[in-house]
Protein backbone atom coordinates (compact mmCIF):
# COMPACT_ATOMS: atom_id res chain seq x y z
CA UNK A 1 0.00 0.00 0.00
CA UNK A 2 2.54 2.50 0.51
CA UNK A 3 4.82 1.77 -2.49
CA UNK A 4 1.63 2.53 -4.84
CA UNK A 5 1.29 6.28 -2.95
CA UNK A 6 5.10 7.02 -3.72
CA UNK A 7 4.32 8.27 -7.59
CA UNK A 8 0.95 9.85 -7.01
CA UNK A 9 2.80 11.89 -4.94
CA UNK A 10 5.37 12.94 -7.34
CA UNK A 11 2.97 13.44 -9.92
CA UNK A 12 0.84 16.17 -8.02
CA UNK A 13 3.71 17.64 -6.41
CA UNK A 14 4.72 18.76 -10.31
CA UNK A 15 1.69 19.69 -11.02
CA UNK A 16 1.63 22.17 -8.22
CA UNK A 17 4.80 23.08 -9.18
CA UNK A 18 3.80 23.59 -12.99
CA UNK A 19 0.98 25.71 -11.91
CA UNK A 20 2.13 28.13 -9.65
CA UNK A 21 5.05 28.78 -12.06
CA UNK A 22 2.94 29.99 -14.49
CA UNK A 23 -0.54 30.76 -12.92
CA UNK A 24 -1.45 34.33 -10.80
CA UNK A 25 -4.75 35.08 -9.07
CA UNK A 26 -6.06 38.29 -10.74
CA UNK A 27 -5.35 41.04 -7.64
CA UNK A 28 -4.61 44.71 -7.67
CA UNK A 29 -0.75 45.82 -6.44
CA UNK A 30 -1.81 47.53 -4.20
CA UNK A 31 1.91 47.26 -2.15
CA UNK A 32 3.41 48.41 -5.40
CA UNK A 33 0.53 51.25 -5.68
CA UNK A 34 1.28 52.50 -2.40
CA UNK A 35 4.90 52.70 -2.58
CA UNK A 36 5.04 54.10 -5.82
CA UNK A 37 2.62 56.81 -4.50
CA UNK A 38 5.10 57.58 -1.11
CA UNK A 39 7.99 57.56 -3.70
CA UNK A 40 6.75 60.40 -6.47
CA UNK A 41 5.29 62.45 -3.13
CA UNK A 42 9.18 62.62 -2.08
CA UNK A 43 10.33 63.29 -4.65
CA UNK A 44 8.02 65.96 -4.59
CA UNK A 45 8.99 66.95 -1.64
CA UNK A 46 12.58 66.93 -3.13
CA UNK A 47 12.18 69.70 -5.79
CA UNK A 48 12.28 66.73 -8.19
CA UNK A 49 10.30 68.80 -10.58
CA UNK A 50 12.99 71.66 -10.41
CA UNK A 51 16.14 69.30 -10.46
CA UNK A 52 15.10 66.54 -12.69
CA UNK A 53 11.86 67.81 -14.71
CA UNK A 54 11.83 64.49 -17.06
CA UNK A 55 12.03 61.41 -14.62
CA UNK A 56 9.19 63.23 -12.73
CA UNK A 57 6.63 64.25 -15.66
CA UNK A 58 7.44 60.30 -16.32
CA UNK A 59 6.96 59.10 -12.98
CA UNK A 60 3.21 61.10 -12.51
CA UNK A 61 2.49 59.78 -15.60
CA UNK A 62 2.92 56.03 -15.14
CA UNK A 63 1.81 56.26 -11.77
CA UNK A 64 -1.33 57.50 -12.84
CA UNK A 65 -1.63 54.92 -16.27
CA UNK A 66 -0.85 52.35 -13.19
CA UNK A 67 -3.66 53.66 -11.27
CA UNK A 68 -6.06 53.40 -13.86
CA UNK A 69 -4.84 50.15 -14.99
CA UNK A 70 -5.72 48.38 -11.12
CA UNK A 71 -9.26 49.67 -11.79
CA UNK A 72 -9.06 47.10 -14.59
CA UNK A 73 -9.99 43.69 -13.44
CA UNK A 74 -7.79 41.32 -16.19
CA UNK A 75 -5.27 39.85 -14.70
CA UNK A 76 -3.38 41.06 -17.60
CA UNK A 77 -4.22 44.86 -16.50
CA UNK A 78 -3.17 43.59 -13.12
CA UNK A 79 0.14 42.46 -13.94
CA UNK A 80 0.60 46.13 -16.45
CA UNK A 81 0.04 47.82 -13.15
CA UNK A 82 2.35 46.38 -11.09
CA UNK A 83 4.91 47.47 -13.66
CA UNK A 84 4.02 50.68 -14.36
CA UNK A 85 3.95 51.54 -10.53
CA UNK A 86 7.26 49.80 -10.27
CA UNK A 87 8.63 51.76 -13.01
CA UNK A 88 6.70 54.92 -11.41
CA UNK A 89 8.65 54.16 -8.52
CA UNK A 90 11.90 53.70 -9.78
CA UNK A 91 11.58 57.11 -11.90
CA UNK A 92 10.27 59.05 -8.65
CA UNK A 93 13.50 57.67 -6.66
CA UNK A 94 15.71 58.65 -9.51
CA UNK A 95 14.08 62.18 -9.68
CA UNK A 96 14.89 62.20 -5.81
CA UNK A 97 18.41 60.94 -6.06
CA UNK A 98 19.21 63.73 -8.50
CA UNK A 99 17.71 66.69 -6.85
CA UNK A 100 19.96 65.62 -3.96
CA UNK A 101 22.83 65.55 -6.17
CA UNK A 102 21.85 69.25 -7.43
CA UNK A 103 21.78 70.20 -4.14
CA UNK A 104 24.59 68.92 -3.40
CA UNK A 105 26.10 70.30 -6.18
CA UNK A 106 24.86 73.79 -5.35
CA UNK A 107 25.92 73.99 -1.91
CA UNK A 108 29.13 72.73 -3.42
CA UNK A 109 29.91 75.76 -6.03
CA UNK A 110 28.96 77.70 -2.67
CA UNK A 111 31.57 76.88 -0.88
CA UNK A 112 34.02 76.89 -3.77
CA UNK A 113 32.75 80.51 -4.25
CA UNK A 114 33.47 81.52 -1.33
CA UNK A 115 36.95 79.11 -0.97
CA UNK A 116 37.86 81.99 -4.35
CA UNK A 117 37.04 85.49 -2.13
CA UNK A 118 38.02 84.45 0.43
CA UNK A 119 41.47 83.80 -0.84
CA UNK A 120 41.69 86.82 -2.69
CA UNK A 121 40.93 88.76 0.15
CA UNK A 122 43.45 87.41 1.93
CA UNK A 123 45.99 87.88 -0.96
CA UNK A 124 44.59 91.63 -1.09
CA UNK A 125 45.59 92.00 2.83
CA UNK A 126 48.71 90.38 2.41
CA UNK A 127 49.71 92.43 -0.48
CA UNK A 128 48.47 95.47 0.76
CA UNK B 1 14.11 -10.17 -4.61
CA UNK B 2 12.16 -10.46 -8.10
CA UNK B 3 9.06 -9.14 -6.34
CA UNK B 4 11.68 -6.06 -5.08
CA UNK B 5 12.94 -5.56 -8.41
CA UNK B 6 9.89 -6.14 -10.47
CA UNK B 7 8.72 -2.71 -7.96
CA UNK B 8 12.09 -0.84 -8.45
CA UNK B 9 11.72 -0.54 -11.97
CA UNK B 10 7.87 0.19 -11.56
CA UNK B 11 9.02 2.69 -9.40
CA UNK B 12 11.57 4.08 -11.49
CA UNK B 13 9.04 4.39 -14.94
CA UNK B 14 6.87 6.52 -12.82
CA UNK B 15 9.52 8.93 -11.69
CA UNK B 16 10.65 9.53 -14.88
CA UNK B 17 7.26 9.92 -16.28
CA UNK B 18 6.74 12.76 -13.34
CA UNK B 19 10.03 14.21 -13.71
CA UNK B 20 9.99 14.29 -17.58
CA UNK B 21 6.24 15.99 -17.32
CA UNK B 22 7.20 18.40 -14.67
CA UNK B 23 10.40 19.46 -17.03
CA UNK B 24 8.23 19.80 -20.00
CA UNK B 25 5.54 22.09 -18.31
CA UNK B 26 8.87 24.34 -16.94
CA UNK B 27 10.46 24.47 -20.64
CA UNK B 28 6.69 26.05 -21.60
CA UNK B 29 7.56 28.59 -19.30
CA UNK B 30 11.31 29.26 -20.32
CA UNK B 31 12.29 31.51 -23.70
CA UNK B 32 15.09 31.15 -25.70
CA UNK B 33 19.21 31.15 -25.07
CA UNK B 34 19.74 34.50 -26.85
CA UNK B 35 20.29 37.52 -25.09
CA UNK B 36 18.11 40.24 -24.88
CA UNK B 37 20.35 43.59 -25.96
CA UNK B 38 18.59 45.93 -23.05
CA UNK B 39 20.08 43.35 -20.48
CA UNK B 40 23.38 43.26 -22.53
CA UNK B 41 23.57 47.06 -21.79
CA UNK B 42 22.64 47.41 -18.40
CA UNK B 43 24.70 44.69 -17.33
CA UNK B 44 27.98 46.61 -19.36
CA UNK B 45 26.56 50.23 -17.73
CA UNK B 46 26.75 48.66 -14.00
CA UNK B 47 30.24 46.83 -14.91
CA UNK B 48 31.50 49.88 -16.09
CA UNK B 49 29.84 51.99 -12.29
CA UNK B 50 31.43 48.93 -10.47
CA UNK B 51 34.93 49.82 -11.86
CA UNK B 52 34.62 53.38 -11.04
CA UNK B 53 36.86 54.39 -8.52
CA UNK B 54 34.88 57.47 -7.39
CA UNK B 55 31.83 55.95 -7.05
CA UNK B 56 32.37 51.98 -6.61
CA UNK B 57 32.02 51.81 -3.17
CA UNK B 58 30.01 55.15 -2.30
CA UNK B 59 26.03 54.59 -2.13
CA UNK B 60 26.59 50.38 -1.31
CA UNK B 61 22.97 50.06 -0.35
CA UNK B 62 21.91 51.79 -4.11
CA UNK B 63 24.79 49.36 -5.66
CA UNK B 64 23.48 46.35 -4.75
CA UNK B 65 20.13 47.30 -5.62
CA UNK B 66 21.20 47.88 -8.85
CA UNK B 67 22.84 44.94 -9.14
CA UNK B 68 19.72 42.78 -7.98
CA UNK B 69 17.78 44.54 -10.63
CA UNK B 70 20.42 43.69 -13.42
CA UNK B 71 20.16 40.08 -12.13
CA UNK B 72 17.23 40.44 -12.66
CA UNK B 73 16.91 41.13 -16.05
CA UNK B 74 18.99 38.36 -16.80
CA UNK B 75 16.75 35.91 -16.00
CA UNK B 76 14.41 34.18 -18.70
CA UNK B 77 10.92 35.54 -19.51
CA UNK B 78 8.21 33.90 -21.63
CA UNK B 79 6.79 37.77 -21.86
CA UNK B 80 9.56 40.09 -23.54
CA UNK B 81 7.56 42.96 -21.94
CA UNK B 82 8.52 41.42 -18.95
CA UNK B 83 12.14 41.93 -19.41
CA UNK B 84 11.81 45.31 -21.06
CA UNK B 85 10.29 46.19 -17.87
CA UNK B 86 13.19 44.59 -15.95
CA UNK B 87 15.62 46.12 -17.99
CA UNK B 88 14.06 49.48 -17.70
CA UNK B 89 14.43 48.74 -13.54
CA UNK B 90 17.60 48.18 -13.74
CA UNK B 91 18.79 51.31 -15.82
CA UNK B 92 17.33 53.53 -13.28
CA UNK B 93 18.21 51.82 -10.59
CA UNK B 94 21.84 51.89 -11.87
CA UNK B 95 20.96 55.72 -12.63
CA UNK B 96 20.18 56.34 -9.06
CA UNK B 97 23.41 54.44 -7.65
CA UNK B 98 25.21 56.66 -9.66
CA UNK B 99 23.47 59.79 -8.50
CA UNK B 100 23.58 58.72 -4.82
CA UNK B 101 27.18 57.66 -4.95
CA UNK B 102 27.86 61.13 -6.64
CA UNK B 103 26.22 63.05 -4.29
CA UNK B 104 27.76 61.05 -1.63
CA UNK B 105 31.21 61.85 -3.41
CA UNK B 106 29.82 65.39 -3.20
CA UNK B 107 29.38 65.76 0.43
CA UNK B 108 33.00 63.96 1.21
CA UNK B 109 34.66 66.68 -1.26
CA UNK B 110 32.17 69.55 0.83
CA UNK B 111 33.98 68.44 4.01
CA UNK B 112 37.34 69.04 2.55
CA UNK B 113 36.32 72.35 0.90
CA UNK B 114 34.90 73.63 4.27
CA UNK B 115 37.98 72.54 5.70
CA UNK B 116 40.65 74.28 3.15
CA UNK B 117 38.28 77.71 3.66
CA UNK B 118 38.45 77.12 7.49
CA UNK B 119 42.31 76.68 6.72
CA UNK B 120 41.99 79.80 4.48
CA UNK B 121 41.00 81.68 7.36
CA UNK B 122 43.21 80.14 9.95
CA UNK B 123 46.13 81.22 7.72
CA UNK B 124 44.73 84.92 7.19
CA UNK B 125 44.03 85.28 10.96
CA UNK B 126 47.85 83.63 11.88
CA UNK B 127 49.55 85.89 9.48
CA UNK B 128 47.88 89.01 10.55
CA UNK B 129 48.37 88.01 13.97
CA UNK B 130 52.24 87.31 13.29
CA UNK B 131 51.95 91.00 11.01
CA UNK B 132 50.79 92.54 14.29
CA UNK B 133 53.39 90.51 16.57
CA UNK B 134 55.98 92.02 14.12
CA UNK B 135 55.02 95.33 14.37
CA UNK B 136 54.61 95.18 17.71
CA UNK B 137 57.99 94.39 18.88
CA UNK B 138 59.37 96.90 16.02
CA UNK B 139 57.35 99.17 17.44
CA UNK B 140 58.95 98.10 20.90
CA UNK B 141 61.88 98.08 19.25
CA UNK B 142 61.56 101.34 18.53
CA UNK B 143 60.05 102.50 21.28
CA UNK B 144 62.97 101.93 23.48
CA UNK B 145 65.23 102.56 21.67
CA UNK B 146 63.94 106.35 21.46
CA UNK B 147 63.62 106.04 25.02
CA UNK B 148 67.37 105.43 25.14
CA UNK B 149 67.89 108.43 22.86
CA UNK B 150 65.51 110.37 25.29
CA UNK B 151 67.44 109.22 28.44
CA UNK B 152 70.71 109.95 27.08
CA UNK B 153 69.66 113.51 25.99
CA UNK B 154 68.16 113.95 29.46
CA UNK B 155 71.66 113.27 31.04
CA UNK B 156 73.40 115.36 28.38
CA UNK B 157 70.89 118.53 29.35
CA UNK B 158 71.58 117.51 32.80
CA UNK B 159 74.85 117.72 32.60
CA UNK B 160 75.08 120.77 30.27
CA UNK B 161 72.56 122.21 32.99
CA UNK B 162 75.37 121.80 35.40
CA UNK B 163 78.27 122.51 33.04
CA UNK B 164 76.85 126.08 32.52
CA UNK B 165 75.64 126.26 36.55
CA UNK B 166 79.67 126.22 36.32
CA UNK B 167 80.13 128.41 34.16
CA UNK B 168 77.98 130.51 35.48
CA UNK B 169 79.69 130.52 38.43
CA UNK B 170 83.35 130.94 37.14
CA UNK B 171 82.22 133.60 35.53
CA UNK B 172 80.96 135.47 37.85
CA UNK B 173 83.90 134.90 39.67
CA UNK B 174 85.47 136.15 36.59
CA UNK B 175 83.52 138.81 36.68
CA UNK B 176 83.51 139.72 40.23
CA UNK B 177 87.30 139.35 40.05
CA UNK B 178 87.32 141.67 36.50
CA UNK B 179 85.16 144.33 38.74
CA UNK B 180 87.52 144.33 41.39
CA UNK B 181 90.63 144.83 38.69
CA UNK B 182 88.62 147.11 37.61
CA UNK B 183 88.16 149.16 40.34
CA UNK B 184 92.18 148.92 40.83
CA UNK B 185 92.57 150.04 37.49
CA UNK B 186 90.17 152.97 37.77
CA UNK B 187 91.70 153.78 41.00
CA UNK B 188 95.37 153.77 39.41
CA UNK B 189 93.93 156.24 36.61
CA UNK B 190 93.99 154.30 33.95
CA UNK B 191 91.71 155.17 30.67
CA UNK B 192 90.45 152.49 28.70
CA UNK B 193 91.58 152.80 25.23
CA UNK B 194 91.49 150.21 22.18
CA UNK B 195 94.89 148.89 23.03
CA UNK B 196 93.95 148.36 26.70
CA UNK B 197 93.66 150.49 29.64
CA UNK B 198 96.43 152.88 29.45
CA UNK B 199 97.56 154.13 32.72
CA UNK B 200 99.87 157.86 32.10
CA UNK B 201 101.98 158.39 34.86
CA UNK B 202 103.41 162.30 34.76
CA UNK B 203 106.60 163.75 35.09
CA UNK B 204 105.93 162.76 39.05
CA UNK B 205 108.72 159.90 38.23
CA UNK B 206 111.82 161.47 37.01
CA UNK B 207 113.61 164.35 37.79
CA UNK B 208 114.64 166.31 34.71
CA UNK B 209 116.97 164.71 32.14
CA UNK B 210 117.20 161.91 34.62
CA UNK B 211 115.85 158.56 34.50
CA UNK B 212 115.92 157.16 37.85
CA UNK B 213 112.95 157.09 39.59
CA UNK B 214 112.24 159.35 42.20
CA UNK B 215 111.30 158.53 45.44
CA UNK B 216 107.46 159.65 45.39
CA UNK B 217 106.53 157.77 42.28
CA UNK B 218 107.71 154.64 43.93
CA UNK B 219 103.53 154.33 45.50
CA UNK B 220 101.93 154.41 41.83
CA UNK B 221 104.18 151.85 40.55
CA UNK B 222 103.60 150.02 43.84
CA UNK B 223 99.87 150.03 42.91
CA UNK B 224 100.24 149.05 39.67
CA UNK B 225 102.78 145.97 40.56
CA UNK B 226 100.28 144.78 42.94
CA UNK B 227 97.39 144.85 40.74
CA UNK B 228 99.89 143.13 38.07
CA UNK B 229 100.43 140.28 40.86
CA UNK B 230 96.55 139.79 40.98
CA UNK B 231 96.15 139.24 37.38
CA UNK B 232 98.93 137.29 36.10
CA UNK B 233 96.83 137.09 32.90
CA UNK B 234 97.87 140.86 31.25
CA UNK B 235 101.02 141.67 29.87
CA UNK B 236 101.94 145.41 30.47
CA UNK B 237 103.85 147.55 27.75
CA UNK B 238 105.77 150.54 29.03
CA UNK B 239 106.30 153.74 26.78
CA UNK B 240 108.62 156.90 27.51
CA UNK B 241 107.66 159.76 26.02
CA UNK B 242 109.45 162.85 26.20
CA UNK B 243 108.60 166.97 25.28
CA UNK B 244 110.73 168.44 22.07
CA UNK B 245 113.27 170.04 23.87
CA UNK B 246 116.74 169.03 22.99
CA UNK B 247 117.72 167.24 20.39
CA UNK B 248 115.71 164.05 19.23
CA UNK B 249 117.97 160.97 19.54
CA UNK B 250 118.74 162.25 23.32
CA UNK B 251 115.14 162.09 24.34
CA UNK B 252 114.55 158.90 22.01
CA UNK B 253 117.89 157.26 24.35
CA UNK B 254 116.02 159.45 27.35
CA UNK B 255 112.54 157.85 26.80
CA UNK B 256 114.22 154.26 26.63
CA UNK B 257 116.14 154.71 29.73
CA UNK B 258 113.16 155.78 31.50
CA UNK B 259 110.82 152.75 30.23
CA UNK B 260 113.28 150.27 30.82
CA UNK B 261 113.66 152.29 34.88
CA UNK B 262 109.97 151.72 35.37
CA UNK B 263 110.09 147.64 33.73
CA UNK B 264 113.03 147.08 36.05
CA UNK B 265 111.13 148.43 38.65
CA UNK B 266 108.65 146.10 37.90
CA UNK B 267 110.29 142.60 37.19
CA UNK B 268 112.22 143.56 40.56
CA UNK B 269 108.90 144.04 42.53
CA UNK B 270 107.77 140.25 41.43
CA UNK B 271 106.39 140.69 37.53
CA UNK B 272 107.69 138.30 35.48
CA UNK B 273 110.15 139.64 32.79
CA UNK B 274 108.07 138.08 30.26
CA UNK B 275 104.71 139.74 30.61
CA UNK B 276 106.64 143.42 30.32
CA UNK B 277 108.09 145.13 27.59
CA UNK B 278 109.52 148.78 27.44
CA UNK B 279 109.85 151.24 24.33
CA UNK B 280 111.07 154.46 23.93
CA UNK B 281 109.06 157.09 21.61
CA UNK B 282 111.26 160.07 22.68
CA UNK B 283 109.05 163.56 21.13
CA UNK B 284 107.29 161.36 18.96
CA UNK B 285 103.68 161.17 20.04
CA UNK B 286 103.04 164.34 21.95
CA UNK B 287 99.80 164.40 23.58
CA UNK B 288 99.11 168.55 23.95
CA UNK B 289 100.88 171.36 22.36
CA UNK B 290 104.66 171.65 23.06
CA UNK B 291 104.50 175.15 22.68
CA UNK B 292 103.23 175.70 25.96
CA UNK B 293 104.70 174.89 29.87
CA UNK B 294 101.68 173.01 30.50
CA UNK B 295 101.63 171.17 27.54
CA UNK B 296 105.30 170.15 27.43
CA UNK B 297 104.58 169.39 31.18
CA UNK B 298 101.67 166.61 29.56
CA UNK B 299 104.19 165.35 27.05
CA UNK B 300 106.70 164.06 29.22
CA UNK B 301 105.09 161.39 30.65
CA UNK B 302 105.50 157.47 30.98
CA UNK B 303 102.05 155.41 29.41
CA UNK B 304 101.68 151.61 31.29
CA UNK B 305 99.17 149.86 28.68
CA UNK B 306 97.68 146.67 30.30
CA UNK B 307 96.39 144.66 27.73
CA UNK B 308 93.06 143.01 27.89
CA UNK B 309 92.71 139.92 29.46
CA UNK B 310 93.19 137.09 26.75
CA UNK B 311 90.42 135.16 27.53
CA UNK B 312 87.23 136.96 28.93
CA UNK B 313 85.08 134.53 30.23
CA UNK B 314 81.48 134.69 29.34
Amino acid sequence: MKNNNVPLRFLLAGGVLALAACASVPQPPLDALQAADISVASAEKESGAEFAPLEMRTAREKLAAAHASALKKDEKDMTEARRLADEARADADLATSKARLGKANAVNQELQKNGKALRQETQRNTGG
Amino acid sequence: MNFNNMSSVIRSTFLVAAIGSAGLLLASCAGHETKDPGVTRVRANLTELQSDPKLATRAPVAMKDAADAVSAAEQEQKDPAATAHLVYLADQKINIARANAQTNFTEEQRKALSEQNSQIQLDARTREADAAKRANSALQIENEEAKRKSDELKAQADSAVMRNNQLQAQSDAINQKNDALQAQLLALEAKKTDRGMVLTLGDVLFSTGRSDLKPGGASKLNRLTTFLAQAPDRTVRIEGHTDNRGGEALNQALSQRRADSVAAYLTSHGIDAARVTATGSGFSSPIADNKTEAGRQANRRVEIIISNPTVAAK
